[in-house]
């Protein structure tokens, strides 16, 4: 997938996470993380988005999150919708890969 | 929002109920309003009013939540709505200005402190290495030398004013930078002022040119609503420039002078400059002050071009300016802002 703009989706709300997706020119992927739950589920919720990154084949990008008790599905709902918006591909979702 | 009580709206900062609350609920936080907004939103339970905050360019402002909601859901809510209209308008690089006490909020809200004035003011933006990723790329642009000058000025017009302290900054220096300042707070737009310091200083081989970004911060952009003596405002505004450009500007170029015109007119911006020059040698950069240009015993300055134009007297606009900016306002583009300073008010700056 590749990521032509800036992403955003989720709020900052109880249970939701805003998720803001962007193209970087150094290689791989970087997660910024403020989470209201850091201490106990900080790096499941990293690894839940480098998963859901990964499954979309999105490499090279910046991730800025900002948790408010996320649940894994919100957290996976979030980030693709980010990653379709920055992809430009808001519309053409294919719900069988996802 | 979901399962929520509460409604977020846009407020119509100019209908006289509204206008009240959010006043009101501003001055519970110590705050008071910011008239430039371009808009405001508000969190309302049922009919109340209970957080409001607003936003002007890629700044947020005047942002509080009644007492009794305070550490709730209404601040997560406002954030959410503010964020994003900002993604609607295409600003992804968003700041906010705020006092010291309410920076763990704002940090909560996944915001970062990019620099703090203790006591007075904290500048926060949503990256969190904003300031870094814009000293890497300013670097690339670093030139070496014993003395390597630096020069922030708005241009609006370029005059032969700004001509004359960049020739002598230029001359006196082995390289230097000038910054525009970016933001539209101007008569002539950014790209405009921009276009005509390029054009008119063509010929002077030891000058980079910068647009003025995000962190050099003009009194014309600088929010006071959280600033509770009016007269501290200007003194505020220029210690935290000032600890940006000398703290990360000046040592990512190697800066170690900064030179500004006198300023006879604008007791604003003559200020500035004598604060400027009792606080840049804490970083290693001298300030020098050069006298005004004169003509026929005249000073030249923006604002006079300004005012011959408003005035409809250009022919004494052509001895103030390089030809370049000359022959820009008889351009169609400069005829059509020619009548735009001709029908709005006379300002300074």
């Amino acid at each position: 997938m590749e990521i032509i703009r800036t992403g955003m989706a989720g709020t900052m709300e109880s249970s939701d996470i805003n998720v803001v997706i962007e193209k970087q020119e150094a290689k791989g992927i970087k997660i910024y993380l403020n989470s209201s739950v850091e201490k106990q589920f900080g790096d499941q919720i990293r690894k839940v988005i480098l998963e859901t990154l990964e499954d979309l084949k999105v490499t090279n990008v910046v991730v800025r999150a900002v948790d408010r008790g996320a649940l894994d599905c919100t957290i996976r709902a979030r980030v693709q919708s980010a990653v379709m918006r920055a992809a430009n591909k808001e519309n053409e979702l294919d719900w069988e890969v996802l | 929002m979901m399962f929520s009580d509460f409604q977020v709206n846009q407020i119509d900062i100019s209908e006289k109920k509204i206008r009240e609350e959010v006043i009101k609920l501003l001055q519970q936080n110590d705050l008071s309003i910011d008239t430039s907004l371009e808009l405001m939103i508000g969190v309302f339970d049922a009919e109340k009013l209970i957080a409001t905050g607003g936003i002007k360019a890629n700044t947020l402002r005047c942002i509080a939540v009644d007492k009794k909601y305070q550490g709730g859901k209404a601040l997560n809510m406002l954030m959410s709505e503010l964020i994003k209209l900002q993604y609607r308008r295409n600003i992804n690089d968003i700041f906010l200005f705020t006092k010291p006490s309410a920076k763990n909020s704002f940090e909560f809200m996944g915001f970062y402190v990019v620099e703090e004035i203790d006591g007075s003011v904290v500048l926060m933006e949503n990256r969190p290495h904003g300031l870094k990723e814009y000293l890497t790329n300013l670097s690339k642009l670093r030139v070496e030398g014993n003395k390597i000058s630096a020069i922030v000025m708005n241009g609006n017009p370029f005059t032969l004013g700004h001509r004359y302290l960049i020739e002598r900054a230029a001359r006196e220096s082995d390289h230097l930078h000038v910054f525009v300042l970016s933001s539209e707070e101007s008569t002539f737009p950014y790209e405009v002022r921009m276009n005509l310091i390029n054009e008119g200083t063509k010929d002077i081989k030891n000058l980079t040119i910068h647009k003025g970004g995000d962190y050099i911060i003009s009194n014309a952009t600088f929010p006071s609503y959280f600033i509770k003596e009016k007269s501290d405002i200007l003194h505020i505004h220029t210690m935290l420039d000032a600890k940006i450009f000398g703290k990360y500007i000046a040592p990512c170029l190697g800066i170690n002078r900064r030179y500004v015109g006198e300023e006879p007119y604008c007791e604003t911006t003559n200020m500035y400059n004598q604060t400027l020059k009792k606080l840049l040698p804490k970083y290693g950069i001298k300030v020098i002050e050069i006298s005004r240009k004169t003509i026929d015993d005249v000073y030249i300055s923006a604002s006079n071009v300004r005012s011959f134009i408003a005035k409809g007297e250009i022919d004494k606009v052509k001895s103030l300016v390089p030809n370049s900016t000359y022959s820009f306002l008889t351009t169609e583009e400069g005829q059509q802002l020619i009548n735009k300073i001709k029908t709005s008010l006379n300002k300074r700056h």
